[in-house]
Order: structure tokens, then C-alpha cells, then sequence
């Protein structure tokens, strides 16, 4: 039982929201002052020593921070503003840019501050993200994400995070940033980072995958038992109580025992310790919710309307592929969505029982107490989790039926 | 009767393992005959229970209140304008992994419990705030109407219709967020706090499965007595 | 048109439908009638074939319904239920384009025949592309109509189409129904609970009782001459006389030969109306007025002749 409610996010609205982002001009307006004063970026002489400081105009100069507080103070106007139809495109865009200045400004403090160290003889000077920093891009990105979700247009909507999306990458690409500790820790393990996704990816969707039959099965058999099913349900749903830490070592044990006991197993790579209880602890997870949308989506059409159907002619296949599917899929869809985030989370403790993923980075990080490496996997993490939910937020939005209230 | 229903009896074993998991050391070293420490001895296992419990218990609460209340100020006619902010900030939050989140906080406050406790309350804000707003939104129009009309001030809408109506979803969303809390507690050994999944963490690293063992059972039979707990208090709810 | 033959249909022990046989002749409305749980959805899904029966047969134009092919068959035969089942992410114009798409029309003549069957059930043209949830609830009913007359079916099902609206919607639902009937000719057969209903519907009522056909009769015949008590019961009791004053109208018994003063009656008012009027005038004769401007008089005497 997690995070299965409301997971209604705010690309998937389709309607445009009235009322005024009051949350960004309050925002903006009491963290400018509170991010003004505490540290932007720091630097340290070396990456054991303990960094310094340096507030936002120190780092920056006062160009850079006078242009990115007029952003945000322009932000703030606009939300203060008496109301006008384009107001949250005008607030997205701003708030983009300023997540970009932001960014950039970063990068631009990087590259002198490194120079700087380096003429001082410094050869190793490592200039991390302060604290002011985060509050800034926070904000930004919150006052984006809420002035995203009330714009109408679905296109309009994924283009504004299409084009942020990009434009970060684009800053990343330009090089721009590459004197930051954080680039210079990508920089550093970029091939065991790539590898690294692409086993958590595989792990997320592997579980997954693992989990489609028996849900499938599990949310059919419910569907037909009607309110029946509810001890069913009740024991998919202590899986879920389960600390998810516990459930992946609980399979351990087990699942040594089983491999040791069947070689025709080991033959196949499989052992108990590794990717394998991983794929099967977040297939356990994955059950109750792949199981519960497909339960609610072979419900979700109501009887009526498929004996209309069946009265007025149409096939088997025709009602399936014409009447079903259509109303079902929206529900599968939230399905993958709640799912995926879930999981691309969970697989984070995949690392611990050796099955690699971007939890390596984290729990690596962690214990050489290296922020950066946390900060490495920990954010590609939550790109990840966002990419999925942003995703499939896009195709449930034209997935949905128009008549659908 | 409670002492027929199964919180009892998972409350009871869970309990009788954290204060008797030294005897069953015998167990353990015939399970795993080559270990020379077969119990866990880092901390007693009710000292890592408590701690637990402590850890997940306050956080739960602080974000309960912080949760219900945010959520009361946006539908309040004062906070209308934030609601749709609060939903959609809810909605995106809780695309965060809750590893991510605690691991964030660590270059923030540092090892120990106090990035734990920070990264709970966060992330047990939100399925609180959610529901509480999935709950005082599904107290029907006419109700609301009937309590102006019948002369309550806001204050006592709020307290005797409102929030009563809207219960039954809150405590949904306390349940899913205190659960959520003892999971992410659990992870939270990794940065240093003591809880119940300092033996899992340790039994990983150090290659002890008596230690992974004792841990993961104390802690499943820990989360699922909280939550067959609250199955209890929402089964004495009045039904609407 | 239509022949049930020696239709039954068991669910385990219980007879939902118990040997019935009953001959509907084209362009009848036959309303079946009967208390809840009599078989009358179930003889109505036998037709189409929603459920096959287990003894006898439907016989629709002279061929044995469970030879054809079943989506075929059903293709030719309209269907309307209560709750309407128009599929909520289709618009109006697709919901009514069911049929005639799955026949495989041309998307100009089913174009048409959309634009046709709006104006046929009163729905103006804007409707077409809104969907089921924006419509009220006769709206909806309008549309269900259309849909089960698009593709111009020999034979109209209905299951208790106007249950679910109010009296005044339901009444005029009911007039239109009519209108279309009279303008296309379709077979209609209908369950209802509503006796006004089948009495104002019907050319031929059939009333079911534990799955047996009890009688069928013209509405004036079954209020004159009930099978049994329970048919009596079910069409009023001791006010059955006064339905019987729902089966013939005022033009039917006037004597348009004389005529006297008064606010004239219209010929096509039914009886009852009649009677209520006199009640209120406190008089026993109306004077009578028909289309084409005809004038007559109708007197107490008339609306009781049998």
C-alpha cells in the first residue's frame, strides 16, 4: 500500500485550472531574500576538504544575480498581475528561463572559480552546488510544473517540458558545466553511469514484465469474482506493507536455497543474491496495482453497453477492439504510470543485494560520504521517475476519450 | 473482542521476537552453522524496535498535522487559490523516490537520524495532504450547504461535518503514509540512524544472513502489525 | 412477420420463459406486459439472440432465426434498453453510426442517414458531435432510438426504453415513438411496466405470468375481457374501466351529425380526456371538432358504449 492514490499528476490534467499561481509570487518573493544570503556555490580546495561558501553575487557577480532576480521578480509580477488567458505560458517561460539561468550561472561560476584555483596553484579546486541553489531551482522548477499543468493545450504542455528538458541537456552538452564536481564525477564514471541505467532500467521494466501474467491473471479472476476478491486483495496488499528493503533480502535466503537446489537454474545465470531477487521482490511489488487496473479496467465498461453492443452486431473482436479497449486503456495507462515511478524508486534497493542499478551510486556515495556520487544517482533517480511520470502522463492525456466527463 | 483479530497476534509475536531474539541464538546457529555471531549484537533488537518506531512514530505524526492542515487551508475559501499548486506539488513529489529523497538529505544535515526524520516528513506528506483533500472534497455540495444553512460557523463545519465525513480517507492516507515511514525508516540504517534495518544493512554488507534474517522478519512483522493496526481503527470508524 | 414458437428458456429449475408461442403481424407495436420477474426481458433477448433458447423457435419474416448467423441477424434487428448503453467515448453521430458502419455503408449515406434520423427523433443537427455525458437524459433516449433505427431494421426491441425519465420526457418520448412508427412502419416489440404505456403504445399487449403467455389481445380487448384475475389486477382492478377509456378516442364516438355551443373537444383526444373534461364542466356532453373542421358533439352515453 503506497503511493497508489492521486497519482494524478499535473500533465494529466485535462482541463485548464482557474485561479491566480499565488503560490509562485509567494514563493519567489520570500525565498529571493533567504536564497540571496546563503550559499549559491562552494568551493573546497579538494574533495575531502570541507567547501566554502560563496553567496550568489560573490559567485556570479552582480550581473548575473541583478538579471536572475529581475526573472524571478518578473514571475512574480506576472502572478500578481490581474488575470490574462496567457498568463501561465508567460509564467512557464519564465520560470524555463530562470531554471536555465540558473543552471548556466552554476557553470559559469565553476569555470572561473576553477581557474581561479588553478592560477592560485590549485590544482584540484572542486566547486559544488550550495544550498541557495537548490532553494532557487526548486522554486523555479515548482512554479513551472504548476504553471505547466494549468495550461489547456496537451501539446503546448509537453513542449514546454520537451524544451526545459532540452535546453538543460543542452547546457550540459555545450560543456558549460563541466567544471562543476558534479560534471567532473559524471565525467569520471560516465561508462559504469550508463551501465548503471540501463540495468536499473532493466530491472524496472524486467519486474514489471514478470509481473504482467500473474496481475493480468490475478485482476481478471477479480474482476469476475466481484467484491469476492477482497482477501486477494488483502494479501497482495501486505506485500506491499513490507518495507521493501526487507522484502529484497527476505527473497535472498529462499532463493539461495532454490538455486542450490535446482542447478537447471544456475545454468541459467540465476542465483540468489543479484538480479535475480531483485527481479522478483519488484515483480512482488508490482502485483497489487498491475493487478487492481486490470481489474478496474475490465469493469470499467458498464454492462449496458456491452449488451448494446453485442445487440447491435458487433463481434467479439469488434466490441474488444472498438468499445473495451478504448474505455480500459486510460486505466492500464495510470496503471504503467503508477507502476514504473514505483518501481524505477524501489529498484534503488536492487543495489544493496549486489543487482546493480543507480542505487550503486547512491549507496557508494553514501558510504564514502562523496555528495556528489549520491547526487549523481540520486537525481538521475528522480529524472527517471519524472521522465516515466511526465511520459506516460502525455499518452494518457490522448489516450483518454474525448466523451470520457 | 481484539485479542481474537490478527493485529493481536502479529502485535504479539513481533514483540515476543524483539525481547526473546537472544534465545533463539541456537536457532540461528544451526540455521547458519558457519557464523561465529549468530544474533545480531550492534544494538538489542528492542532498542532498534523503539528507535524504529520512534523514528517512523514522530515523523508520521508531524506530517499528519502538517498534511491535514495544509490541506484544510486550501479548501478554506482564504487558501482556495493554492489548492490547485498543492495537488499538482503532491501529485509531482510523489514521483520522488523515497531513497532518493533520504539520500538528498544527507549532504544537507549529514548522517544520523535527523536526515531520516527529514526525508519521512516529506515524504509522508504527501499521501496525507492528497487524501485529506481527496477526503473533505468528497463531502457532498448539499451537506456543506446544510451545515451554512443551519447556522454552523466555519470553524464547526469543519469539525463536526467536514473532517468526520472526510475521515475515513484521511486515515487512509495516514496508514499509507506511516507505512510508507517504516519502510523508508528501514532504508534509513544506510545513512546512519539506528532502526530495525540496521541488521539487514549490516548482514548485507558484512556477508550475515542470521543478521538479514532476524532483521527483515522484525521488520515485516513490525509494518504489518502497524497496518493491520489501523485496519482496526478503520473498521471501528462509524459507517457513513 | 415475426412467429415465437414453442419458445422456452430454463435456468436450472426455474422456466424463465415457458413454452410461448405468439404471432406478430408487421408494423404491430406489441407491448409485453406482466408482472416483475414474468420473462419478458428474457422472451425480448431470446429474439435477438442474446440468449438461445432451449426449446421451439423465432421465426422472423418466414426464416428460423437460429439459422441465420447471429451478427447478421442482429444487425437487422434495432435494440433499446433502459439504461441506453450509448458508448461513452463515441459522439452522437458515432453512437448512430454503429450499425450502418459495421454494414459497411458509405461514409456519404451513413452521413445522411445520421441527419435523417436527428431530425426523425426531434434532436436538432448541433447534437451530432457532442458526446452521451453532455446529453440530458430523454436527449440520450433520443439518440438510443436513433441508433437502433439506423440501418432501417425490420424489427424494433425495446426494453422498458422510457423507464428511466421522468412522466413528462417519458409522454413525449412515447408520442414520438409513435410518430416514427407511423412514418417508417417498423415491428415494435416492447417490455414495459408501465400499463398507461402499453395500453397507449400497443396494438397487441401481451401479458406474461411465470414465463406463460396469459393472453394476448388488442389493449380494448384485454380491458374488456381479462384471461384471469391477474390480468384484471395488473390493468387496475376495479378501475380497469377507466384505462378502457385510454383505447379509443373522441372522434371514434362522436356524431359529427349534430353539434352544440361550447368550447369544442379535439376528435383525436382520448376518452379519459373527455370524461375529465365533462367532470370539470359538470356537464354531459362536448361538443366535438376534428382536422379537417369537422364539428360534432360527444355525449356520456357515447364514451360508455362498448
Amino acid at each position: 500500500m503506497t503511493h497508489s492514490t492521486a497519482q494524478d499528476g499535473s500533465l494529466a490534467l485535462p482541463r485548464a485550472r482557474p485561479g491566480a499561481p499565488a503560490l509562485a509570487a509567494a514563493f519567489i518573493l520570500a525565498l529571493c531574500a533567504v536564497a540571496g544570503l546563503a550559499g549559491f556555490v562552494s568551493v573546497a580546495p579538494n574533495r575531502l576538504a570541507s567547501g566554502q561558501p560563496l553567496p550568489l553575487w560573490v559567485a556570479s557577480g552582480p550581473a548575473v544575480t541583478f538579471a536572475l532576480v529581475a526573472l524571478a521578480g518578473l514571475i512574480a509580477g506576472l502572478a500578481l498581475a490581474p488575470r490574462r488567458p496567457d498568463r501561465p505560458l508567460l509564467v512557464a517561460l519564465a520560470s524555463a528561463m530562470l531554471v536555465l539561468g540558473l543552471v548556466a550561472a552554476t557553470g559559469e561560476a565553476a569555470t572561473r572559480l576553477v581557474a581561479e584555483g588553478a592560477s592560485g596553484g590549485g590544482r584540484l579546486t572542486r566547486v559544488s552546488l550550495g544550498p541557495a541553489f537548490w532553494i532557487w531551482l526548486v522554486v523555479a522548477l515548482l512554479v513551472f510544473a504548476d504553471a505547466t499543468g494549468r495550461i489547456a493545450a496537451l501539446k503546448l504542455r509537453f513542449l514546454l517540458v520537451l524544451g526545459l528538458a532540452a535546453g538543460l541537456g543542452g547546457l550540459a552538452a555545450s560543456g558549460r558545466l563541466a567544471d562543476l564536481s558534479l560534471a567532473r564525477e559524471f565525467a569520471v564514471n560516465r561508462d559504469i553511469f550508463v551501465e548503471a541505467v540501463a540495468t536499473h532500467l532493466g530491472l524496472t521494466f524486467g519486474g514489471l514484465l514478470l509481473a504482467l501474467p500473474a496481475g493480468i491473471a490475478i485482476g481478471a479472476y477479480a474482476a469476475a469474482r466481484g467484491r469476492r476478491a477482497g482477501a486477494l486483495f488483502a494479501g497482495l496488499n501486505l506485500i506491499q506493507t513490507i518495507p521493501s528493503i526487507a522484502l529484497f533480502a527476505l527473497l535472498i535466503g529462499p532463493l539461495t536455497a532454490l538455486t542450490a537446489a535446482l542447478p537447471a537454474l544456475r545454468a541459467l545465470g540465476l542465483a540468489g543474491i543479484g538480479a535475480f531477487p531483485a527481479l522478483i521482490a519488484l515483480a512482488l511489488y508490482a502485483l497489487l496495482p498491475v493487478a487492481r487496473a486490470v481489474a478496474a479496467a475490465l469493469t470499467a465498461v458498464p454492462p449496458a453497453t456491452l449488451e448494446a453492443g453485442r445487440a447491435m452486431g458487433m463481434t467479439r473482436t469488434q466490441l474488444a477492439r472498438e468499445v473495451t479497449l478504448p474505455l480500459a486503456l486510460p486505466i492500464l495507462l495510470e496503471m504503467a504510470r503508477v507502476v514504473l515511478v514505483q518501481l524505477i524508486g524501489l529498484t534503488v534497493l536492487a543495489a544493496l543485494i549486489g543487482a546493480g542499478g543507480l542505487g550503486t551510486f547512491i549507496f557508494r556515495g553514501l558510504g564514502q560520504t562523496a555528495a556528489d556520487l549520491v547526487l549523481l544517482g540520486a537525481l538521475a533517480t528522480i529524472a527517471l521517475a519524472l521522465a516515466a511520470h511526465l511520459a506516460l502522463g502525455l499518452l494518457i492525456g490522448l489516450a483518454r476519450p474525448q466523451g470520457a466527463a | 473482542m481484539l485479542l481474537a483479530r490478527p493485529a493481536a497476534w502479529v502485535g504479539a509475536l513481533f514483540l515476543g521476537l524483539t525481547f526473546g531474539m537472544d534465545r533463539l541464538a541456537p536457532l540461528f546457529s544451526w540455521l547458519y552453522p558457519d557464523l561465529d555471531r549468530p544474533v545480531y549484537t550492534r544494538a538489542g533488537f528492542p532498542e532498534l524496535a523503539l528507535s524504529h518506531a520512534l523514528l517512523a512514530g514522530s515523523a508520521s505524526l508531524v506530517a499528519t498535522l502538517i498534511g491535514i492542515g495544509a490541506a484544510v487551508l486550501a479548501t478554506r475559501r482564504a487558501g482556495r487559490a493554492f489548492a490547485p499548486s498543492l495537488q499538482a506539488l503532491t501529485s509531482i513529489a510523489q514521483t520522488f523516490p523515497p531513497v532518493a529523497v533520504l539520500a538528498l538529505a544527507v549532504p544537507a544535515t549529514g548522517y544520523g537520524a535527523l536526515p531520516t526524520l527529514i526525508a519521512l516528513i516529506l515524504y509522508g506528506l504527501m499521501p496525507v495532504t492528497s487524501a485529506t483533500l481527496a477526503g473533505l472534497a468528497s463531502v457532498p455540495a448539499a451537506l456543506r450547504e446544510a451545515a451554512d444553512g443551519s447556522g454552523f460557523s466555519p470553524v464547526a463545519r469543519l469539525w463536526q461535518v467536514e473532517l468526520p465525513l472526510a475521515a475515513p480517507l484521511i486515515l487512509a492516507g495516514v496508514r499509507t503514509s506511516t507505512i510508507i515511514g517504516i519502510g523508508t525508516a528501514t532504508i534509513g540504517s544506510t545513512v546512519g540512524a539506528l532502526t530495525l534495518g540496521s541488521p539487514i544493512i549490516d548482514g548485507l554488507s558484512g556477508s550475515n544472513p542470521a543478521y538479514v534474517l532476524q532483521g527483515t522478519v522484525l521488520v515485516a512483522l513490525f509494518a504489518i502489525f502497524v497496518d493491520l493496526l489501523f485496519g482496526e481503527i478503520e473498521r471501528r470508524l462509524p459507517r457513513l | 412477420m415475426i412467429r415465437l414458437d414453442h419458445l422456452t428458456k430454463r435456468y436450472g429449475a426455474t422456466v424463465a420463459v415457458d413454452d410461448v408461442s405468439l404471432d406478430i403481424p408487421a408494423g404491430a407495436i406489441c407491448a409485453l406486459v406482466g408482472p416483475s420477474g414474468a420473462g419478458k426481458s428474457t422472451l425480448l433477448r431470446l429474439i435477438n439472440r442474446l440468449i438461445e433458447p432451449d426449446g421451439g423457435c423465432v421465426q422472423i419474416g418466414g426464416a428460423e432465426a437460429g439459422t441465420l448467423p447471429v451478427v447478421a441477424l442482429r444487425r437487422r434487428i434495432g435494440y433499446v434498453i433502459q439504461s441506453v448503453g450509448l458508448f461513452p467515448h463515441w459522439s452522437v453521430a458515432r453512437n448512430i453510426a454503429t450499425v450502418p458502419r459495421l454494414l459497411g455503408w458509405e461514409t456519404a449515406r451513413i452521413e445522411r442517414r445520421i441527419d435523417q434520423l436527428l431530425d426523425l427523433v426531434g434532436l436538432p443537427p448541433s447534437l451530432a458531435t457532442r458526446y452521451p455525458h453532455e446529453l440530458s437524459g430523454g436527449q440520450q433516449q433520443r439518440v438510443g432510438v436513433a441508433r437502433a433505427l439506423a440501418a432501417e431494421p425490420e424489427l424494433l426491441l425495446m426494453d422498458e426504453p422510457f423507464g428511466a425519465v421522468d412522466p413528462v420526457t417519458r409522454r413525449t418520448l412515447q408520442d414520438a415513438l409513435l410518430e416514427i412508427q407511423a412514418r417508417t412502419g417498423t415491428t415494435i416489440i416492447l417490455v414495459t411496466h408501465d400499463v398507461d404505456e402499453a395500453v397507449r403504445l400497443g396494438t397487441v399487449i401481451a401479458f406474461l405470468s411465470h414465463g406463460r403467455l396469459v393472453q394476448a389481445a388488442s389493449p380494448a380487448e384485454m380491458l374488456r375481457a381479462p384471461a384471469s384475475a391477474e390480468v384484471a389486477a395488473f390493468f387496475g382492478g376495479p378501475r380497469l374501466g377507466l384505462r378502457l377509456l385510454q383505447t379509443a378516442s373522441a372522434g371514434e364516438r362522436a356524431d359529427f351529425a349534430r353539434t352544440i355551443a361550447g368550447e369544442p373537444v379535439e376528435a383525436e383526444a382520448m376518452l379519459d380526456e373527455v370524461v375529465a373534461r365533462m367532470a370539470a364542466a359538470g356537464v354531459t356532453s362536448l361538443p366535438v371538432k376534428d382536422g379537417q373542421g369537422r364539428r360534432g358533439v360527444i355525449s356520456l352515453d357515447d364514451v360508455v358504449a362498448r
